[in-house]
């Protein structure tokens, strides 16, 4: 998933300028996300303007600072239809949700160590689709849920360096102090990171005709959380409750079948963690989970590579659909 | 466009009014149960908070309440600002997506009962295009995708009101551009709303497609096309305890507000294929300076000083898409010098 890349590589490790001169810039002055100010920023736990303070706090966001304690980090939304001087159309929902917990290396470095699944809705049902009717196509194709085991990452005092998606991503950025565009407004801290991504396909359109978007991925995501001024500052709260939205710009999903037609996905969900899973699932939801993909409830024992792009995933699981 | 999608769907052309399939799919989900799924979500998401003891979230006067709390204060008369804050993207098809100018911009909105127990929603707002390095307000920004150096046409919106009911309202005319038919009738007004143990969330969106007030043979430097693609996105976090607290005339939001809009006319993109993506947080605050940095205050203070105020009455002035209302204010730029 371009969601792991990002959340891996992420946040302004890549050349995307806006990204790079923010968290170049100190978390006080002006970033791309706007002003990042405010007395929270600078303590007492966590100094926000600092690498260290950080890793501190994403990891918290991410997972959980007492080590090997699991977590669940969920998001739930849908899936729109971009095409060019059309109407956006809702396709379908999406939900799902990760379990991940924290190991810390003698260096300091974290890892965070991470499965995934991701199921697609029926927008009107809830329920889970295993089979979706294409309206551009008028044709019902097979869904391929997301499911990624495992996904890993270290979270540093610096940008990580890009993952290579398979040997994919050739670029190769300066490592930059982990500071993330924290806005303080009131009682509350929002921090937004995103990320562009333009790369080869693993899905290459003379081998993947019908799933392949074109030669290259056209990919951005963009994670918009909010904390509690008082949480992040509570060291006794060794993970952080947060809520927000993730949103994404992606090619057509392979499964989809729309080959190189015009136009892309954008995903827009809530996301959130602290909560337990039937806090925010349905019960036929999780029961599906349990049934096809039990070993998501539970974050991997240890930490493993390599870590692939959905897309690698895809390239490597699936078959190429036989001509329409 | 700019801020008037926005406003359309604020205003509910919106949710469930519009014949948009996918808005009627919404319509049709939060006419049933506030927990069943809906064009703006998915299934699940349940808790005491969506019943009551104050609100019942099921009902179409419960959502008129809620919104009214969220967007205004019904202790009538009394101000409250919204506020959002983030950036503006360029999409281009097989491109890496790219930032391009911050966006800040607050509004001042007020509340009034009429007898009938309608909801005026009074409000004046402004958007101010800003150097997404810098905050400072952009006078001139230069179109690294043209290589050329434009002037930023920032947006205010004096007035814009509309009506907070228990049903959805009809579509406005957008200046007679939209002529997609109203609904066969008033939806009760449900909004698709989810308990997150102790949040309640709460997204909405409208997709539009619609004769573009710039056409390309009058304004050929500023016309996206013939036709407007737009979509608007709002996704609202509440704290339940707000929501059922009868003695809060006003809840805080917080949230993030995302819209796909053709290039800004000031950009002077032409036809040129992509759209732009916004990305901006929203909230709620009693405080502009919690928010903004001082060379925006200082711009809207200086510039826009009456936006800091809400309009103190209920004004029959039309409600114009921004396109329109660019159609009407600005003239068309020359044609780009040769290089």
């Amino acid at each position: 998933m371009q969601r792991r890349e990002f959340l891996a590589a992420g946040v302004g490790a890549f050349g995307a300028a806006a990204l790079a001169s923010a968290t170049l810039a100190r978390a006080d002055t002006a970033a791309v996300a706007g002003t990042g100010r405010g007395a929270a920023l600078a303590g007492p736990y966590l100094d926000l303007r600092t690498g260290r303070g950080n890793q501190l706090a994403f990891a918290r966001i991410q997972g959980d600072l007492d080590f090997g304690r699991q977590k669940y980090g969920w998001y739930k939304g849908y899936v729109t239809a971009v095409r060019p001087d059309r109407k956006i159309d809702d396709l379908f929902g999406f939900e799902g949700f990760g379990a991940v917990k924290l190991e810390q290396l003698p260096d300091g470095r974290i890892r965070r160590i991470l499965r995934e699944v991701g199921l697609y809705t029926d927008l009107k049902s809830g329920e889970v689709l295993e089979e979706w009717r294409n309206p551009y196509l008028g044709e019902t194709v097979r869904v391929v849920p997301v499911a990624n085991d495992p996904f890993n990452f270290l979270i540093e005092e610096y940008f990580p360096e890009p993952p290579r998606f398979g040997g994919q991503n050739q670029e190769k950025p300066p490592r930059v102090p982990f500071i993330l565009p924290w806005q303080q407004r009131g009682d509350r801290l929002d921090m937004e990171v995103h990320i562009h991504l333009l790369y080869p396909n693993a899905l290459q359109p003379d081998r993947w005709p019908r799933e392949s978007s074109g030669a290259m991925v056209q990919a951005s995501e963009f994670f918009a959380h909010h904390v509690r001024v008082a949480d992040m500052q509570n060291p006794k709260l060794t993970q952080l409750p947060f809520h927000g939205v993730w949103n994404r710009v992606t090619p057509w999903l392979p499964w989809m079948l729309m080959g190189q037609a015009p136009g892309h996905c954008q995903y827009a969900c809530f996301m959130g963690s602290g909560e337990a899973l039937d806090e925010v699932f349905s019960r036929p939801l999780l029961d599906y989970i349990e049934k096809h993909f039990p070993k998501y409830l539970r974050a991997p024992d240890h930490w493993s590579e390599p870590s692939l792009s959905s897309l690698e995933n895809y390239a490597r699981e699936q078959k190429p659909a036989p001509a329409r | 466009m700019m801020l008037t999608s926005r406003r359309e769907l604020l205003s509910f052309a919106s949710v469930g009014a519009a014949s948009a399939a996918t808005l009627a799919l919404g319509a049709c989900a939060t006419t049933s149960r506030a927990t069943a799924p809906a064009a703006g979500g998915s299934k699940g998401g349940k808790g005491p908070a969506i019943e009551g003891p104050y609100l019942d979230l099921r009902t179409g006067k419960g959502n008129q309440m809620a919104y009214a709390r969220i967007q205004g204060d019904t202790d009538w008369g009394k101000q409250k600002y919204f506020w959002f804050k983030g950036y503006v993207n360029a999409v281009q098809p097989g491109k890496r997506i790219v930032d391009l100018v911050g966006a800040q911009g607050f509004g001042a909105i007020r509340l009034l009962q009429r007898p009938d127990g309608a909801i005026e929603r009074l409000c004046r707002e402004i958007i101010l295009y800003t150097n997404i390095r810098s905050g400072e307000v952009l006078t001139e920004w230069r179109n690294s995708i043209t290589g050329e150096t434009v002037k930023p046409v920032h947006v205010d919106n004096d007035p814009f009101n509309y009506l907070i009911e228990d049903a959805f309202p009809l579509p406005p005319s957008f200046g007679g551009l939209n002529r997609e038919g109203p609904p066969p009738k008033r939806p009760p007004f449900i909004l698709p709303w989810y308990q997150h143990g102790d949040w309640l969330e709460m997204e909405i969106h409208i997709h539009l497609s619609y004769p573009n007030a710039l056409q390309p043979d009058k304004w050929p430097r500023e016309s996206s096309g013939p036709t407007a693609q737009v979509s608007e996105y709002f996704a609202h976090h509440v704290r339940a305890a707000d929501m059922q607290n009868p003695k809060l005339t006003t809840v805080d939001y917080r949230g993030t507000w995302n819209r796909v809009t053709p290039w800004l006319p000031w950009m002077l993109m032409g036809q040129a294929p992509g759209f732009c993506l916004y990305n901006c947080f929203m909230g709620t605050t009693r405080n502009l300076d919690e928010i903004f940095g001082r060379p925006v205050l200082d711009y809207a203070e200086k510039h826009y000083a009456k936006y800091f105020n809400a309009p103190e009455a209920w004004s029959g002035e039309p409600s114009l898409s921004s396109l329109e209302h660019y159609a009407r204010t600005q003239q068309p730029a020359p044609p780009k010098a040769p290089q």
